[in-house]
């Protein structure tokens, strides 16, 4: 390469001004990326059939826990099973052939609202789970248990939907917050400490803030249960703070939360 | 006051990246927020490997639906968020490359003809910096990919050697091995290119 060397070249693209995209497109990009529903390939790790079915939602859940149920009913069905789903394009494949239907995993899948969907930090209903598993699962407690639906006796019943297929809902875990203002290193600063989440369902700690002027914003997030304690630096003085922290699964339910805990800086 | 009731989930910008990574996992506000502070630099990136501004969009838009979709198998790791949405990208630039591969455009095979030794100077004055880059531009995209990723990454993303190698996920002196061996080839494949010229 007589005359130019490539490392210049190199160089000089390496220095090569660049055009700022245009707010068109970084505007319209950023709705596609929040109307995208990304669960189908988030995690690549889970079997296909299960990413599947939480991709198809609720309909896709129960229609499969009622294919399991005819796969028990029908073992001798000699056609291919599948299950369609609700959703144009996504259909959930029928458990492995060589899997006896006696003992067919349904995975576990709970129905959540679409993860694009701002989560609810207000007690939310009960999540409701369709759910099939070979350990039992903890005793939900009544007031929130949805009995299934029994066929009054004097009726015909020709299907049984298997007693295992249930409804459960996990319990609302109510945490304690602390907040308290002080100055670090010259600097006002806000520690926050909370009691740390029992429940088995826990993914995610998620401290929230809030003040006058400013909207409200997730401080800090940890899925490191012993985590109970934040010291926020981005707090300004002579500013009232609101603060509150919630737990999610891992599917981002809200599955408890604190009450507000209001600290004067600093 | 409305913490008590259904509320948008709006982040703010002030948060440290890691904790708005963390938050990203399910917040897509939190995403929204990485995607603002990263939109820019990745289609730079993009553009200054392409040439192309149709083509910087079109890697940035996959980049970030990408990351979007692997943002709940995201770990923090050196170099942080920003690594890891580079390698996406210089990933989805080795793709395109794949896909779009072609014998070459105009501006680079007329600076491959006067970038020839036989060439005289005045001709040579001529090429322009785009022939320049052109020309490198394409002999890079028939490197293999882990090559391509090295030299994007450390010349075209602007990003220091601790975030380049990050990205590759190797340590420096992996990366300053790869970085000069895809020099080399990258020299072999304009030399090579040329003497495909010349015997035309």
């Amino acid at each position: 390469m007589r005359g130019t060397d490539l490392r210049e070249l190199l160089a000089r693209l390496e220095d090569a001004p660049a055009p700022e995209p245009s707010a068109v497109f970084v505007a319209k990009l950023e709705g596609e990326l929040r109307t995208m529903d990304r669960t189908i390939e988030a995690e690549g790790s889970r079997p296909r059939r299960a990413r599947l079915l939480a991709a198809a939602g609720p309909v896709a859940a129960l229609t499969a826990a009622a294919a399991a149920a005819a796969a028990t009913l029908l073992p001798s069905d000699p056609h291919p099973r599948q299950v369609k789903t609700a959703d144009p394009g996504v259909t959930a494949p029928a458990p492995p052939p060589e899997a006896p239907s006696s003992s067919v995993p349904i995975p576990t899948t709970v129905v959540v609202a679409p993860p694009w969907l701002p989560p609810v930090t207000a007690p939310v209903p009960p999540t409701t789970a369709v759910a099939r598993s070979a350990t039992p699962e903890p005793a939900p407690r009544p007031a929130e248990h949805t009995a299934p639906t029994a066929a009054p006796p004097h009726e015909a019943v020709t299907t049984t939907v298997p007693h295992e297929t249930t409804t459960t809902t996990p319990p609302y875990e109510t945490l304690t917050l602390q907040c308290s203002a002080g100055m670090s290193a010259g600097n006002p600063t806000v520690f926050c400490s909370w009691s740390q989440s029992g429940s088995p369902s826990f993914k995610w700690y998620r401290l929230w803030r809030e003040s006058a002027g400013s909207p409200l914003a997730i401080v800090f997030q940890s899925d490191n249960r012993p985590t109970t304690g934040y010291y926020d630096h981005t707090v300004q003085a002579s500013t009232n703070y609101y603060y509150k922290v919630d737990i999610t699964d891992a599917a981002g339910n809200v599955i408890g939360s604190s009450s507000i805990a209001p600290v004067s800086c600093c | 006051m409305s913490l008590a009731a259904s509320l948008p989930v709006l982040v703010a910008d002030g948060i440290d990246e890691r904790g708005l990574a963390q938050a990203a996992s399910t917040s897509p506000d939190a995403f929204a927020v990485l995607y603002r502070r990263h939109v820019g630099p990745i289609h730079a990136f993009a553009y200054r490997r392409s040439g192309s501004r149709e083509v910087a969009e079109e890697v940035t838009s996959a980049t970030f639906e990408r990351a979007w979709r692997a943002m709940p198998s995201f770990e923090w790791r050196g170099g942080g968020f920003k690594a890891w949405l580079f390698a996406i990208a210089a990933r989805e630039l080795a793709g395109w490359y794949r896909r779009n591969a072609r014998s070459g455009n105009d501006r680079a095979q007329r600076a491959l003809r006067l970038l020839h030794t036989d060439v005289i100077d005045e001709e040579h004055e001529r090429v322009s910096a785009e022939d320049e880059q052109a020309l490198v531009r394409e002999a890079l995209s028939t490197l293999p990919q882990r090559y391509q990723e090295a030299i994007s990454l450390r010349h075209f993303a602007g990003l220091d050697p601790d975030e380049a190698a990050a990205a590759m996920g190797c340590t420096k002196a992996v990366l300053a091995v790869t970085l000069h061996r895809a020099t080399k080839a990258l020299r072999r494949a304009i030399e090579r290119r040329r003497s495909v010229d010349e015997g035309n």
